[in-house]
C-alpha cells in the first residue's frame, strides 16, 4: 500500500515536472513564433517596390499635394515621397534595364522620375525627362512638353541672382556681391517673372511649386541683408525688415513657424551682439533698448513654442530657455526679469 | 496710471453722483455739513539754501585714510610684503586718525577707518578675518554691520560646508517627518492607526531614496564652491582636504551625471527612440571613463543599450535600405501595367480615363493585381471628393498587411499620418482623450506615472496602493468638486488635428461636426475669441448668442491690457479692440480707454505715495522734495496729500496729488503739476536713494524691488541730465515706492524661530484629522536651479 502511494506521488512529481517542462517549451516556441512573425512582418514592411505601378500610384497620390502650405508627406520608410519615389524609380530603372523588354517602359520612368524630380528643385532635370518622355510616347507628349516648359520657365527664373550657398562646399565659397540695389533688381526680377507664371498655373500643381520658389526668392533676399548688415549703411534695420517680410508675406507657408524662429534667433543675436559692445556694467548700458530686443525676443519664441504639433515647438523652447539663462548674467538692476 | 483706473474713474461718475446725492441726502437728514477738505496750491516750499562746511581734523583724517588707501598698491614708496598685509602708509594713516580725539556725532568713523584699511588687504582670506574681527566691535552703526556680514559670509568653504550641511538637514527633516507626521494625524483615532500609519510612511521613507542621486544638489553646490576656492588659493592648509572632498564629490557627480543618462536612454528605448538611447548611453559611458575603476554596473547597464542601440539602429538601416530597392513585375502584366500607369500619370482620375485600363489590369493580373487597384480606386475617390469613402478603402486594404499585399503599407501610410488623414488622427486622439480622461478621472495623477520612478513599476505600485485605492473611491467626490479644482486639458490634440482638417479640407465633408466640436471645446475653456472665429464658421449661428461672444471676446482682450507693461502694447491692443468690434460695450469701452491712455501718457510714471513720505520725512522735506508741510499734516482743512502721493512725470515736472475739495481719500485726487527745478529734482533723487539704500541694510523686507528705467531716470535726475527727455514707451517706469504698511499691511509675517511648524491637517484622503510638528527643510538658495 505505502509502495502504492509512493508510486503515485513519483508519478504526480513526474506529471507535474512534464507539465512544467511543456509550458516553459510552449513559452519558448511562442516567444520565438513571436519574433519570427514580428521579423516576417518588418521584411514584407520594408520589401523592395514589385513593379513600376507601385511606385506610379504612390508618387501620382502626392503630385497634387499643396507642398507650400503643408510638409511633403513622407513614405513608409518616413522619407520625403518624391525623393524615395524617384530613387525606386532609378532601382527600377536599373532591374528593367537587364530584361527581355528593355526600354518598354523607359517613357513611363521617365514621366515619373521628372514629377518627382521637380518636387525637389531640380527643375532642369525635370525638364529633360519630360522632353525624353515626350520622345518616347506620343500619349505622355502634350502633358510632358507642357510641364517640360513650365520646368524650364521655373529653372531660368531661379538662375536670375544669387542663391543660397553651400557654406562648406570643396572649391570654397564665392564672395557674396557688395551691390545691394543689384542683388535686390535681380531677386524682384526673378519673383516678378514667377509672379506672372503663378498667374498662368493656377489650376495645377505647379502652382505650389512656384509660391514655394516665391518664398525662397524672398529668403535668399533676406539671407543677403543678414549676411551684408555689417557693411551696408543701417544694414542690421534693413536685415529685420527683411525677415520681417518674410513672415508677414509667406503667413500661410509650412516655413512660417521656421521663419520666425530665424527672426527670433536674428533678434536673440542683437542682445548678444549690444551685451558685447556695452556691457551692461557700463555706463552706456541702455535697459530699455536692451529690454525692447528681449521682449522681442521672447515674444517671438514663445509664439512659436506655443504651437502644438511641429518640431520647431521645441526648438523654440530649448532656445528661450537658454536665452534666458543669458539674461541671468545681467544684473537684476540693469534688466527686468 | 493704468487707464482702467482712469476709466474707471470716469465710468464711476455716474454711479458716484447717485452715491455722493444719497450722501448729501443723508447729511442733510443727520443736519451734518458738507467734507472739510480744501485744496492749496502752496505746494512746495523754497529749497533751503546750502550750508556751509568746514571739516573737522576727523574728516581730514579721513581723507588722508582714503587716498592712502585709494593709492596704496600703485606709487606707495613702500610697498606691502604680502598680500595678508597692509601698506605702511595705510597704517599710519589709520593710526593718526585712532589719536585723534573724536567728538560724539563722529564716533561711527573710527569703524568705517578700519574697514578701509581691510580693504586694501589683497588677500580675500585675510579680508573676511579682519572684518570678523571689526564685526565683534560692539555699537556698529547697522549699515556698516550689514556689509561686514556680507563680506563675511562670502566665504567659499564656509558657504560649502553650509550646504553640505543642508543636504544632512534635509535628511533630518525627512526623518523627523516621516515619525512625527503619521503619530500626529493617528491622535485622533486613539493612535489605533498608528502601526499602519508608521508602517506605511516609512515604506514611503525608504522608497523615496529611490529618487535620490548619488550627490544632492547641494552637494553639487559645495562641489563647485571648493572648486573655487582651491583654484582661488591652491596653496593653503586646506588644500589636502579639500583636494580629496572634490575626489571623492567627481566620482560621485560622474555617477549622477551618468546614471541620468542611462535613465533618459532606457525611456528613450521605450519611447522607440533608439538612436537618442545611444547617444545617452555613449554619453553616460564618456562620463564614466574618467574614472574607469568606479561605478562599474552602470557601466555594464550602458553598454549593454548602447549594444541593443546599436544593433536596433543597424537593422532599421538595413530595412530603409531594402525598402528603396524595386523588383520587376511579370512580363505578362506589362502591357496593362503600362496603360494603367500612363492613364494615372497623364490624365485626372476619373471614372471614365480609368475603367478601361484598370479593367485591362484587373484582367491580366487577377488577384496579384487587388491591391494596387484598390489603391488607385482609394486615388480616384480622394480626389473627386469622396474622402471617407476613399479612406475606408485605404482602411481594408491596410487592415490586409503587407505581407498579403505591398501596397497595404502605403495604406497603412496614408491613413495613420496626421497631416495626410487629419480627420483619422481626430477621432484616434478623441478617442484616446476620452481614455485618458476617464482613467484620469477615476485614478488622478496615478495613471501617468507613480512616486518611485526609478524603482520597479510593479514595486512601485504596490507601495502606492493604498493611496490609489483611496484615490479610486473618492473619484466621484473628485469629479464634484472638478469645476473648481480643474483639471488638465485633454482634448488639446484632437483639437489640433481638427483645426489641421479645416485647413486642409476647407470643402470637406467633416467641416460642419467638426467645427461644432471645437466650438464646444473653445467655450469650454473660455477662449472666446476663437469660439467667435468659429461660430462664423457656423451656418445660422444665433445672432444674439453671436453678440454674447463679441461682448466676452472684447472683455477677454481688454482683460489682458492690464498684463502688459508697455503703454504703446496697450494702446495698439485696446485700438484693435475697438476697431474690430466698434458697435460693441466692450468696444467702445476699449476706444475710451485707448484715448485715456494718449491723454494720460508720459515719459515717466514714478509714484511715491503718501504713507512712504509719511515714514521717510527726509524725502519729503526740505532736502528732498520740499512738500509744504500742512499736506502731511492730516488736516484736510489745510489742504491734504492724497494717499496717491506725488508723481514724477519724467522730464522735470512732477505732480502733487491732493485731495480734491469737499472729497476724501477714496475720490480721484486734484493735481496739481509744477515744473521743478534741476536741484530739486536732483534733491528728491538723492534722497530717495539714501532712504531706500539705509532701510534696506537695516531691514532686508524694506528692499524695492529692482526696476532698471526708474534708476535710469532717477540716475540723469540726481545729475541734473533731464532735459532730453526719453519719451520711448519701453523706457518708462511705473515704479510705486509704497512704505512697508502698504507692502506688508498691519502686520507683518515674520519667520518663526522654531525650526518646525506646527501642523492641523483635516485630510479628506485617509479622513484623518491631526496635529504635529513639521520639520522645514533648509530653503533653497536663488542659485539652485544651476545645480540640478
Amino acid at each position: 500500500m505505502r509502495a502504492r502511494r509512493h508510486s503515485d506521488a513519483r508519478h504526480h512529481r513526474i506529471a507535474r515536472a512534464i507539465l512544467w517542462l511543456g509550458v516553459t517549451a510552449l513559452f519558448l516556441v511562442s516567444g520565438q513564433a513571436c519574433s519570427t512573425f514580428s521579423a516576417k512582418q518588418s521584411e514584407a514592411q520594408y520589401g523592395p517596390t514589385e513593379g513600376i505601378l507601385e511606385t506610379v500610384a504612390v508618387l501620382r497620390r502626392h503630385v497634387p499635394d499643396d507642398t507650400y502650405r503643408f510638409p511633403p508627406a513622407s513614405d513608409f520608410s518616413g522619407r520625403n515621397v518624391y525623393r524615395a519615389s524617384l530613387l525606386r524609380l532609378e532601382s527600377l530603372e536599373r532591374a528593367e534595364a537587364d530584361a527581355i523588354r528593355s526600354g518598354y517602359m523607359d517613357d513611363v520612368i521617365a514621366f515619373a522620375k521628372a514629377r518627382a524630380l521637380e518636387r525637389l528643385r531640380a527643375y532642369d532635370l525635370a525638364a529633360q525627362h519630360y522632353r525624353e518622355s515626350a520622345r518616347l510616347s506620343a500619349e505622355f507628349r502634350p502633358v510632358a512638353l507642357e510641364s517640360a516648359s513650365i520646368c524650364e520657365r521655373i529653372d531660368e527664373a531661379v538662375s536670375i541672382g544669387i542663391d543660397l550657398v553651400d557654406p562648406l562646399a570643396n572649391g570654397g565659397v564665392a564672395t557674396l556681391s557688395l551691390d545691394s540695389t543689384r542683388v535686390r533688381i535681380d531677386l524682384d526680377e526673378r519673383v516678378a517673372r514667377l509672379s506672372s507664371l503663378l498667374a498662368e498655373v493656377r489650376g495645377s500643381h505647379y502652382r505650389w511649386i512656384v509660391q514655394e520658389e516665391i518664398e525662397r526668392a524672398d529668403w535668399i533676399r533676406a539671407q543677403y541683408s543678414v549676411a551684408t548688415r555689417a557693411v551696408v549703411p543701417d544694414g542690421t534695420l534693413f536685415a529685420l525688415q527683411e525677415l520681417q517680410r518674410v513672415v508677414t508675406r509667406h503667413g500661410s507657408s509650412k516655413n512660417r513657424l521656421r521663419s520666425l524662429l530665424r527672426l527670433a534667433d536674428f533678434y536673440e543675436t542683437l542682445s548678444r551682439e549690444y551685451l558685447d559692445a556695452v556691457p551692461p556694467e557700463s555706463l552706456d548700458f541702455d535697459p530699455a533698448k536692451f529690454g525692447e530686443l528681449v521682449d522681442a525676443t521672447i515674444r517671438l519664441f514663445e509664439l512659436v513654442a506655443s504651437h502644438d504639433g511641429r518640431p520647431e515647438k521645441l526648438e523654440a523652447t530649448r532656445s528661450l530657455e537658454a536665452f534666458l539663462a543669458l539674461t541671468l548674467s545681467v544684473d537684476a538692476d540693469r534688466f527686468d526679469r | 496710471m493704468r487707464t482702467v483706473l482712469i476709466v474707471r474713474q470716469l465710468f464711476r461718475d455716474s454711479a458716484l453722483t447717485r452715491l455722493v446725492c444719497f450722501g448729501y441726502l443723508l447729511a442733510f437728514c443727520g443736519g451734518c455739513l458738507s467734507s472739510q477738505s480744501v485744496v492749496v496750491d502752496d505746494v512746495l516750499e523754497p529749497l533751503a539754501a546750502p550750508r556751509r562746511w568746514m571739516p573737522t581734523e576727523g574728516d581730514l583724517a579721513a581723507s588722508r585714510l582714503a587716498r592712502a588707501a585709494l593709492i596704496a598698491s600703485y606709487t606707495s614708496a613702500q610697498p606691502k610684503s604680502s598680500d595678508d598685509e597692509v601698506s605702511p602708509a595705510v597704517e599710519t594713516a589709520l593710526t593718526a586718525l585712532t589719536r585723534l580725539d573724536l567728538s560724539e556725532e563722529e564716533e561711527d568713523l573710527l569703524p568705517l577707518a578700519i574697514d578701509v584699511r581691510n580693504a586694501t588687504l589683497d588677500n580675500p582670506i585675510a579680508y573676511r578675518s579682519a572684518s570678523r574681527e571689526l564685526r565683534s566691535r560692539r555699537g556698529l552703526d547697522p549699515r556698516i554691520e550689514s556689509r561686514l556680514d556680507r563680506t563675511i559670509d562670502d566665504d567659499p568653504i564656509r558657504l560649502a560646508n553650509r550646504r553640505q550641511f543642508d543636504g544632512w538637514h534635509r535628511l533630518w527633516a525627512r526623518t523627523f517627518n516621516a515619525v512625527s507626521i503619521p503619530l500626529g494625524s493617528s491622535v485622533i483615532t486613539g493612535f489605533v492607526l498608528a502601526p499602519y500609519q508608521l508602517a506605511n510612511s516609512f515604506l514611503h521613507y525608504f522608497a523615496d531614496f529611490s529618487n535620490e542621486e548619488a550627490l544632492s544638489f547641494t552637494d553639487r553646490q559645495a562641489l563647485v564652491l571648493r572648486k573655487d576656492f582651491l583654484r582661488a588659493h591652491p596653496d593653503t592648509e586646506l588644500t589636502t582636504e579639500l583636494e580629496e572632498k572634490i575626489e571623492k564629490g567627481t566620482i560621485l557627480l560622474a555617477k549622477t551625471l551618468a546614471l541620468r543618462r542611462v535613465r533618459a536612454a532606457e525611456l528613450s528605448i521605450d519611447a522607440g527612440s533608439p538612436a537618442l538611447a545611444r547617444h545617452q548611453a555613449e554619453v553616460a559611458l564618456k562620463i564614466l571613463a574618467m574614472h574607469p575603476e568606479r561605478n562599474s554596473r552602470l557601466r555594464k547597464r550602458a553598454l549593454r543599450i548602447e549594444s541593443q542601440t546599436s544593433e536596433s539602429i543597424e537593422r532599421h538601416r538595413r530595412d530603409r535600405a531594402r525598402s528603396l530597392g524595386a523588383q520587376r513585375s511579370p512580363e505578362d502584366f506589362y502591357v496593362a501595367e503600362r496603360a494603367l500607369s500612363v492613364a494615372l500619370l497623364t490624365s485626372a482620375l476619373g471614372e471614365a480615363e480609368l475603367s478601361t485600363p484598370l479593367a485591362k489590369y484587373r484582367k491580366a493580373t487577377g488577384e496579384v493585381g487587388r491591391g494596387r487597384i484598390e489603391f488607385i480606386l482609394a486615388l480616384s475617390e480622394h480626389e473627386n471628393g469622396y474622402d471617407f469613402d476613399a479612406l475606408d478603402r485605404l482602411g481594408r486594404l491596410a487592415a490586409l498587411g503587407p505581407s498579403s499585399d505591398p501596397m497595404a503599407r502605403h495604406a497603412r501610410t496614408l491613413t495613420d499620418d496626421d497631416w495626410q488623414n487629419p480627420h483619422g488622427a481626430f477621432e484616434r486622439l478623441e478617442r484616446a482623450a476620452n481614455r485618458e480622461e476617464l482613467a484620469w478621472r477615476l485614478a488622478g495623477e496615478w495613471v501617468r506615472r507613480t512616486r518611485y520612478p526609478n524603482l520597479p513599476t510593479p514595486i512601485a505600485y504596490l507601495i502606492d496602493a493604498p493611496t490609489i485605492a483611496i484615490t479610486i473611491i473618492l473619484a466621484p467626490l473628485r469629479a464634484m468638486i472638478s469645476p473648481w479644482t480643474g483639471s488638465p486639458d485633454f482634448r488639446r490634440a484632437p483639437a489640433l488635428a481638427g483645426y489641421r482638417y479645416l485647413i486642409r479640407y476647407p470643402a470637406g465633408a467633416a467641416q460642419e461636426p467638426i467645427v461644432d466640436w471645437l466650438f464646444n471645446y473653445e467655450s469650454d475653456l473660455k477662449r472666446w475669441g476663437r469660439a467667435l472665429r468659429l461660430a462664423d464658421l457656423i451656418p445660422d449661428f444665433d445672432p444674439e448668442e453671436r453678440e454674447e461672444l463679441v461682448e466676452k471676446t472684447t472683455t477677454e482682450r481688454i482683460a489682458q491690457v492690464d498684463r502688459l507693461k508697455r503703454r504703446d502694447n496697450r494702446t495698439s491692443l485696446l485700438k484693435s479692440v475697438a476697431r474690430e468690434f466698434p458697435d460693441s460695450d466692450g468696444g467702445r469701452e476699449a476706444g475710451m480707454r485707448a484715448r485715456a491712455e494718449l491723454e494720460d501718457a508720459s515719459p515717466q510714471h514714478i509714484r511715491i505715495t503718501k504713507s512712504f513720505l509719511l515714514e521717510n520725512p527726509a524725502v519729503a522735506g526740505p532736502n528732498g522734495i520740499g512738500l509744504n508741510p500742512l499736506l502731511l499734516n492730516d488736516d484736510e482743512r489745510d489742504g491734504e496729500l492724497h494717499p496717491d502721493g506725488v508723481l514724477l512725470r519724467g522730464g522735470r515736472v512732477l505732480e502733487i496729488l491732493l485731495i480734491a475739495d469737499g472729497a476724501d481719500d477714496d475720490d480721484p485726487p486734484e493735481v496739481r503739476r509744477r515744473r521743478i527745478s534741476r536741484q530739486r529734482l536732483s534733491q528728491i533723487s538723492s534722497s530717495l536713494a539714501e532712504a531706500v539704500q539705509l532701510n534696506s541694510l537695516i531691514d532686508v523686507g524694506a528692499r524695492q524691488d529692482p526696476d532698471p528705467n526708474r534708476d535710469v531716470y532717477l540716475e540723469r535726475a540726481g545729475l541734473g541730465i533731464t532735459e532730453d527727455v526719453d519719451a520711448r514707451p519701453s523706457a518708462q517706469s511705473d515704479f510705486v515706492y509704497q512704505s512697508l504698511r502698504e507692502r506688508y499691511g498691519l502686520v507683518r509675517g515674520r519667520d518663526s524661530v522654531l525650526p518646525f511648524d506646527l501642523v492641523f491637517r483635516a485630510s479628506l484622503g485617509d479622513f484623518t484629522l491631526g496635529a504635529f510638528p513639521r520639520w522645514r527643510r533648509p530653503p533653497e538658495t536663488p542659485d539652485a536651479f544651476l545645480y540640478r
